[in-house]
């Protein structure tokens, strides 16, 4: 509709500068995630239209199959709330000992857990894409346009099951990842590059679910694990569960609903917060009331801190060095802020810790900088990261033992070959299962994959040889070969443990997640088409009250009323089209009402002031 | 079989004694440049060879930077045909000592004590102490027979140690 529509300068006119590619860094933390962006080695987290960058990672799934994630999902009870679900991803229900606010199911087969909820079953990884998918809308939207690649980061500590899991959540929510990244090599990198730490450091990362201690050597850009530990089921969120048990305790209550106990977790957080500066604070619950002290708070928590703190000793002898050795202790997590692991860290390095970069912003900022330099953004000198595997990869042997190939703490990628042998005379087939961990037993060790050998040529027990290699990359996925030496047969597999998903079950969840962006995409078209209708139907009713009655004859005029008034019927309903053909159809209807108003303009102003102007060019 | 060097793969001089400073600067230097990051665009060949070198690097780097696996290394390198011949007996006194100390560490095991393990590993330490000294002057009369026995005395009492902060460590997380 030419004449009724004015663009404005600038607009319209597409950003044609030089095309960098966008890259975020995304930390899916266990209760807030982030989203940031760095340019020219500079990164900043992204917030939303609230100015908030924290999102709660908390999904809510409602009867009629729509979801909320963050703010929204926290600000209602109905439907089933679901938050630190990160604990769940890759896990099985043996895995699960502690209460949650929401039910769990297995599933059959692996036994990896779903979730109930008001839209049935959902998988952690499903709850982890939601959440994703959010950050990236809020991030596409800031950066104006599609996402290159993404580096999300997972605690160090995540074995090859939840480093999967994350994987699946990523293309579920149809991201392209550039790398998985331990969140503290992230802080690492946003502390070395923003803040040019060098040395040898520690980075202590208690978050809400997962505590993770990494030993680095920062040099001249280059990021070098040297060992690494934690626990993936150990956070704040523990702190929390301590304290709503002691006040239940102090209540003297054994039993609490779903809801009584969300919101007995939520005061708990709030009073473990308020307990960062003041020395007391009242909580309650029912008709009891009671005071919450400091020194309490320090009997329930100590118990996890030192906990963390074995796990420090433990990555310090991996890397053969003392804590006198280390140059730095840095902080990293929200639940870093108790002034208790200030003191018990401090007592432990025998130095001040440091926290001068927003201990919940840096994770994100350090995948954000590793996330601008794998797109292909140059930038200065690039950072080089050496990650390790922070558990033992290795395959079953006779009696249920646990054969290491790869032991925990290896720089990748690295690829290990051990050869092995048959058990029985005329054994044709070998299994292979593969597994992680550092005990002696598979049964305590996390099963990964199994797979058989076939086609040995039947020998006597022993004189098989069958080469086993492992080969793990940069992104810490592992493949594993077997190859039996003396006819050469071959058998390989990439490792794609289970973690409650079948590969079918990605594919349906990705598939189900373009239908959804499909349904989007068809929303915004309709949105689109009804803000355009509603446009043209106000500049026409202007323009009809202006000159309506000077310019068209009573028909005319009826004419246009008539099909104003369909096209007003239909931008109020959901058929996009139907308001795209009867908008199209008003345009022709009108164009010559819009040349006719155009030549009286013109004559308007022909037979004012700019006469003079018109004669002299002639 | 040929065992790859990796002093040359490296670029360091191949020795008992190592610089470490030497050793971490061509490291850090090789990964610069093979690191798989330097090709996420790459075509598959150049991404299949920098996985391939970088694990090679990573092999190599752990391998020496340990001491006992360099000394392993050291003479698989220098003296591959050793290996062939039939191998020198330990000392009987050597074992029985060692057995002695295994004793000492079963008896240890019992209390549960930190401080208690302390003379036991002083002990080990010192013996380690003295054997790799012993190592190091075989390796420079380039006696590799008796080397080769050295590195199994060195094995035995590496396992040792290990094993007393395997203990510590379980008494520590406790």
């Amino acid at each position: 509709m030419v004449l009724f529509s004015i663009a404005e300068p600038g607009q319209g006119r597409a950003k044609q500068a030089v095309q960098r590619k966008r890259a975020v860094g995304i930390d899916l933390g266990t209760t807030n995630s982030l989203v940031a962006v760095a340019q020219e080695g500079k990164a900043e987290v992204i917030a939303d239209a609230n100015g908030s960058a924290l999102l709660p990672s908390v999904v809510q799934y409602l009867t009629d199959g729509t979801h909320n994630v963050g703010e929204a999902a926290l600000a209602t009870l109905s439907g089933t709330t679901i938050s630190s679900s990160k604990r769940l991803l890759g896990r099985g229900l043996a895995d699960i000992g502690y209460q949650l606010p929401y039910t769990l199911q297995s599933t059959t087969g692996d036994g990896m857990v779903m979730i109930e909820t008001a839209a049935g079953p959902i998988s952690p990884v499903q709850v982890a894409a939601d959440i994703l998918k959010e950050l990236v809308t809020r991030a596409e939207k800031s950066l104006g346009g599609e996402l290159d690649g993404v580096v999300i980061t997972v605690p160090a500590y995540f074995d090859e099951s939840q480093r999967q899991a994350t994987r699946a959540a990523a293309r579920i929510a149809g991201l392209k990842v550039l790398r998985l990244l331990s969140e503290p090599t992230a802080a690492a990198v946003a502390y070395g590059l923003d803040q040019h730490l060098e040395g040898t450091i520690i980075i202590y990362d208690l978050g809400g679910g997962t505590f993770d201690v990494s030993l680095m050597r920062l040099h001249k850009g280059v990021f070098e694990v040297l060992a690494t530990g934690g626990n993936s089921a150990l956070g704040g969120d523990d702190f929390d569960r301590a304290i709503v048990g002691w006040m239940l305790q102090q209540a003297g209550v054994t039993e609490v609903d779903v809801v009584e106990y969300r919101q007995l977790s939520q005061q708990a957080r709030a009073a473990k917060h308020a307990l960062t500066t003041a020395e007391a604070v009242s909580v309650q619950y029912g008709s009891w009331q009671g005071e919450l002290s400091r020194a309490t708070l320090h009997t329930l928590i100590d118990g996890y801190i030192d906990a963390t703190l074995s796990a420090c000793r433990r990555v310090l002898r991996d890397a053969d060095l003392a804590a006198s050795d280390v140059s730095e202790v840095v902080l990293v997590g929200g639940s870093t802020r108790t002034p208790r692991i200030h003191e018990k860290v401090k007592a432990f390095f025998g130095r001040e810790p440091l926290c001068s970069l927003n201990p919940d912003e840096v994770v994100a900022l350090g995948a954000a900088l590793q996330a601008d330099v794998l797109v292909g953004n140059k930038y200065g000198e690039a950072a080089l990261l050496l990650d390790v595997i922070p558990l033992s990869l290795g395959i079953e042997t006779m009696g249920g033992l646990m054969e290491k190939i790869i032991p925990r703490n290896s720089t990748i990628p690295v690829v290990r070959a051990q050869e092995f042998t048959t058990f029985k005379d005329g054994q044709t087939v070998m299994s292979l299962h593969v597994y992680q961990g550092e005990r002696e037993l598979v049964s305590d060790c996390r099963s990964l994959a199994l797979f058989d050998l076939r086609g040995i040529p039947p020998m006597v027990a022993g004189a098989a040889r069958v080469k086993v290699s492992f080969q793990v990359d940069a992104d810490g996925l592992l493949e594993v070969q077997a190859e039996e030496m003396t006819s050469g047969v071959k058998s390989s597999v990439v490792v794609k443990p289970s973690f409650g998903l079948a590969e079918q079950d990605i594919a349906g969840m990705i598939q189900t997640s373009m239908q959804n962006a499909a349904a989007d995409k068809a929303l915004r078209t309709l949105r689109e088409k009804q803000v355009e209708g509603r446009r043209h139907l106000e500049a026409l009713q202007q323009a009809l009250q202006q000159d309506g009655d000077s310019l068209l004859s009573a028909d005319e005029k009826a004419a246009l009323l008539t099909a104003m008034q369909k096209l007003e019927t239909a931008v109020a309903s959901e058929d996009a089209i139907h308001i795209e053909h009867l908008t199209e159809h008003l345009n022709t209807l009108s164009r010559d009402f819009a040349a006719r108003r155009m030549d009286a303009g013109i004559k308007a102003a022909l037979a004012g002031q700019q006469l003079d102007t018109v004669g002299d060019s002639l | 079989m040929t065992t790859l060097d990796f002093f040359a793969l490296l670029g360091i001089p191949p020795s008992c004694q190592l610089d470490r400073t030497l050793l971490e600067q061509q490291y850090r230097a090789q990964q610069a440049k093979w690191h798989p990051d330097r090709f996420v665009s790459g075509s598959d060949g150049e991404r299949l060879a920098a996985l391939q070198h970088t694990s090679l690097l990573n092999d190599a780097y752990a391998t020496l930077k340990n001491p006992l696996r360099r000394a392993e290394h050291l003479l698989d390198v220098k003296c591959p045909e050793d290996m062939r011949k039939p191998p020198l007996k330990l000392e009987h006194a050597f074992l029985l000592q060692q057995m002695e100390l295994r004793e000492d560490l079963e008896e240890l095991a019992q209390h549960k004590s930190v401080e208690a393990l302390l003379p036991l590993r002083q002990t080990v330490d010192a013996e380690l102490t003295q054997y790799w000294q012993e190592f190091a002057n075989e390796i420079d009369k380039q006696d590799w027979c008796v080397a080769r026995l050295g590195l199994q005395k060195l094995q035995f009492l590496h396992k040792l140690q290990e094993d007393i902060n395997h203990l510590e460590d379980r008494w520590l997380d406790d």
